[in-house]
């Protein structure tokens, strides 16, 4: 209570701080915490040995591995990439700049399944690509098709982040670091990409959250062989088809404490890697 | 080292930023390049650098009368000092100046004890001994404008540029930092070269001033030549206050409405319409006329805040005067209490239709 009459008394120029945090607070709770909550006290009905069998599954276990795994593999192959995209798009101007920066966006607004199905025509054995790869290169039905499924939807989340990043750097330093007698490739490596870093950081932690989650374009490219290729988010489906709402509810929990405990750990990064730079008293 | 430069031509789309610049700067020397913002000023600097080139074909570029304009950046051996300072924010003052030796190759790089050494002097010379950990959002502009001048010292560059280098910084820094360059520029002896559109600044820090306005070069000389021979009245306009009046040259006399001021230099000439210049503290108040080379004047506003009485007046031919006194010539003539008085001026510059000057 008294906090709230202090943040009241205080005088701002800007109206509505009041309004603005109870709708920001009422809005959360009803969209992310409510739910949320509800997922634990679901799970909570198990007890602790039978939440632990469940989540122990070697079934389980290994989609949950297939899940971080290619989604932490994908994002890394989006920072490596989406840096190059965003490079080019900011740094360069060419015919069909716009068109290319307006294709960047396309992950994001094709609905997941038709980018599934697209991706799987494309690298299915007798698909265009598949094709080319032979028989011996297995992509689609297998892991690596899980990653390309999940390099595709994260790529917007780097570039769009990068972007900005790259756009505000200072060309003076690195003209600074050439006049110094720098290489390119070391001003690159030692001027552009520290300063690019906290960006980059949070490129990876959307792009990787999205992919531990993305469900859609992944069970059409994937094959979902049980203990190979299964998704988490598509056992969670399947437990629910089967009625096991509790068992369900255990995989859930665990997918959104490992979700947090790696984006908590990716904020702390960011915002150690931010506070070096600070921009805020820079000029 | 020598710097030459020869009908330097920079055009960006259709815009003519540098026409036909040519400039030599000795060995030792720290020369300004004044002019105001959109001169080319900045681009002449960049392309001495390396970070910009001229139009191709056009020019030339000599380092101790070799041509560097193929050189590329990283070897011409020059420091540059950026205007924001251009620090790498996420390296500390020390990494910062000492990544010119850092990024050499294995065989050219000191050791990480001489290195250190060289830090370690450098950040002596800029004063800044105990704040070698800090990183540059950590310190005031002043300081980073020092750092900035440190890394580019650390390479032992053989020409120092500097870009509006006190620019970004408040007026009493801005102030001390000139007057420890200049100290720093005669303790090392580095061929400087700086930009500023400040012309106290100019005056004050260089040995000679390269006046540019609109891509071309007005003049270049000494503070003093600039100032007191300005050849043409771009440059007279440019470094301080000037009164500006119409009037007539030739026949020995220079003519300001009914004011007549002998110029025997004029003497074989016919008279012709002239632009006539005088200097606010080049004026003589007195307040009674004797003689004809006074002009009436009204006194229509003063104010003594300075180390001069500023005198706004109104004069006989409804030109603008305005006069800098000092306070005690002000005392003596008692102008407080005065409306109406005579000018003379001691001096005078004249421009006979974009011509010739006294």
């Amino acid at each position: 209570m008294l906090k709230k009459t202090k943040i009241k008394r205080r005088r701002h120029v800007i109206p509505g701080l009041g309004m603005t945090l109870g709708i920001t607070l009422t809005y959360l709770s009803l969209m992310v915490l409510i739910p949320l909550a509800g997922l634990a006290i679901k799970s909570s009905s198990l007890s602790f040995s039978e939440f632990w069998d469940i989540i122990t599954n070697p079934r389980v276990l290994a989609s949950l591995k297939v899940s971080f795994g290619a989604a932490f593999i994908a994002a890394l192959i989006n920072c490596f990439f989406g840096f190059i995209v965003a490079w080019v798009l900011v740094r360069y101007n060419f015919p069909g700049r716009r068109l290319f920066d307006a294709i960047v966006d396309l992950p994001f607004a094709m609905p997941t399944a038709v980018s599934g199905i697209a991706l799987t025509a494309l690298y299915a054995p007798n698909g265009w690509i598949g094709k080319l790869l032979g028989p011996d290169i297995k992509v689609a039905y297998a892991w690596p098709g899980v990653i390309i499924a999940l390099t595709f939807i994260g790529l917007p989340f780097i570039v769009r982040t990068l972007q900005p990043a790259l756009e505000e750097l200072d060309k003076a330093s690195e003209e600074a670091a050439g006049s110094l007698g720098a290489s390119r490739w070391q001003t690159f490596r030692m001027v552009i990409i520290p300063e690019l870093f906290p960006s980059l950081l949070t490129g990876f932690a959307l792009a990787f959250a999205r992919a531990i989650g993305e469900y859609g374009s992944v069970i059409f490219i994937a094959g979902n062989i049980p203990m190979k290729t299964e998704i988490a988010p598509l056992l969670i489906v399947i437990k629910l088809e089967q009625y096991d709402f509790i068992g369900a509810a255990a995989l859930a929990v665990v997918m959104l404490m490992a979700s947090f405990i790696l984006l908590f750990v990716i904020n702390i990064l960011q915002a150690w890697a931010r506070r070096r730079i600070q921009e805020g008293s820079a000029e | 080292m020598k710097i030459e430069l020869q009908n330097i031509n920079k055009t960006f789309g259709s815009f003519k930023a540098l026409n036909d610049i040519s400039l030599t700067i000795e060995s030792g020397e720290l020369v300004a390049l004044l002019g105001p913002s959109g001169s080319g000023k900045t681009t002449l600097l960049r392309i001495m650098a390396g970070l910009d080139f001229p139009d191709s074909g056009s020019g030339h570029i000599m380092f101790d009368g070799v041509d560097v304009n193929t050189q590329p950046l990283s070897s011409r051996g020059v420091g540059f000092v950026f205007q924001h300072y251009a620090l790498f924010k996420h390296m500390t003052v020390f990494d910062n100046i000492a990544f010119g030796l850092n990024v050499r190759s294995k065989e050219d790089r000191p050791s990480k004890n001489d290195i250190k050494d060289k830090v370690t002097e450098l950040l002596h010379l800029i004063h800044l001994e105990d704040l070698a950990n800090r990183l540059p959002h950590q310190l005031s502009g002043g300081q980073r404008q020092r750092v900035a001048l440190a890394r580019a010292l650390a390479v032992e560059p053989h020409v120092l540029l500097l870009d509006e280098p006190f620019g970004a910084l408040d007026a009493k820094v801005r102030l001390e930092l000139r007057r420890w360059l200049r100290r720093l520029h005669d303790e090392i002896g580095i061929t400087s070269v700086f930009v500023t559109h400040d012309q106290t600044e100019a005056l004050d820090l260089s040995s000679r001033i390269a006046v540019i306005n609109n891509g071309r070069l007005e003049q270049i000389g000494t503070p003093e030549e600039i100032f007191h021979k300005p050849k043409t009245e771009f440059v007279l306009n440019f470094l301080g206050e000037v009164n500006f009046f119409r009037g007539v040259v030739g026949k020995g006399k220079i003519r300001i409405g009914n004011l007549k001021l002998e110029a025997p230099e004029y003497k074989d000439q016919p008279e012709e319409a002239a632009h006539i210049f005088i200097r606010p503290h080049q004026v003589e108040i007195i307040t009674d006329p004797k003689g004809k080379n006074q002009m009436a004047a009204t006194i229509t506003r003063m104010h003594a805040a300075g180390s001069f009485v500023r005198l706004e007046l109104k004069t006989e031919t409804d030109d603008d005067l305005y006069v800098d006194l000092t306070p005690e010539r002000f005392e003596e003539l008692n102008l407080a209490n005065i409306t109406n008085v005579y000018v003379t001026p001691k001096n005078v510059l004249v421009f006979i239709v974009g011509k010739h000057i006294i």
